[in-house]
């Protein structure tokens, strides 16, 4: 549940803050906008760290790739679209604004480099072609009764 | 159900010769016995074929902040027996 309610969570916090910043330049809004900005850019911060946290939990637990790739793609293509604009509004942000407007683009930029990272590395491996003659060849070899159980492995692997 | 998973030998000299934190193993180890535990469903999906007898069974960890994607190759051909052959195995990068 949580991996589905953070993205969205982040997503939409992130999205309208980009559509507050594209309906005018930052250094023109009114002083309640300011105040409401700062409650949405810190929001936004937090529920970016908060994805950035599930992302590291479901890394080092470990996951089955494919349904990994499908669930953190599109958070990351919201990233590329929308975390530019956010850092964009950061110099010309008034002083009241800046420290949370920096904040939600620093969590975005984070997000978005490991997100990056990340996704290039299991996309590129899943690429891989698998060379189905030495597949075939190791299944003659186990029929020949080569084989290790999963205890001995288990064994070897952590007793190390 | 719980299958009974054995490696072909090169596989399992592979697994055992990463280079990995204990960290690592310990997240390689949990892989292997997800396969154990894999459901039909899964191992029968068309997206994890790979010709007859085989489905292809990939996993993301990070081993001290690294990505890092284990591969493998299994025949189910015994999977009615309770039977797994682990008979490939790559891990990138």
């Amino acid at each position: 549940m949580e991996t589905m309610v953070l993205p969205a969570m982040a997503g939409g916090l992130v999205g309208t803050a980009v559509r507050a910043l594209e309906a005018g330049p930052v250094s023109d809004w009114p002083a309640n906008a300011v105040e409401q900005g700062r409650g949405l850019f810190r929001c936004a911060a937090d529920a970016l760290l908060a994805l950035r946290d599930a992302l590291e939990a479901e890394l080092d637990q470990g996951t089955v790739a494919r349904p990994f790739v499908a669930r953190w793609g599109p958070v990351l293509d919201g990233l590329e679209r929308d975390a530019p604009a956010v850092a964009a509004a950061v110099p010309a942000a008034p002083r009241a604004l800046a420290d949370d407007l920096r904040a939600a683009s620093d969590a975005a930029e984070s997000l978005r480099s490991r997100l990056r990272e990340v996704l290039a590395t299991v996309r590129a491996a899943l690429a891989k072609p698998i060379d189905m003659e030495a597949v075939r060849a190791a299944e003659e070899r186990m029929k020949a009764g080569h084989f290790v159980t999963h205890e001995q492995l288990e064994k070897e692997l952590l007793g190390k | 159900m719980r299958y009974a998973l054995s490696y072909n030998e090169a596989a399992a000299r592979y697994l055992r010769e990463l280079s990995l934190t204990r960290a690592g193993r310990l997240r390689l180890n949990a892989a292997l016995r997800t396969v154990e535990i894999l459901s039909d469903a899964f191992r029968l999906d068309p997206v994890y074929r790979v010709g007859v007898g085989r489905f292809q069974f990939d996993y993301v960890f990070s081993d001290g902040g690294r990505p890092r994607l284990l591969t493998l190759i299994v025949d189910d051909t015994g999977a009615a027996y309770g039977v797994l052959k682990v008979v490939w195995a790559d891990c990138n990068p």
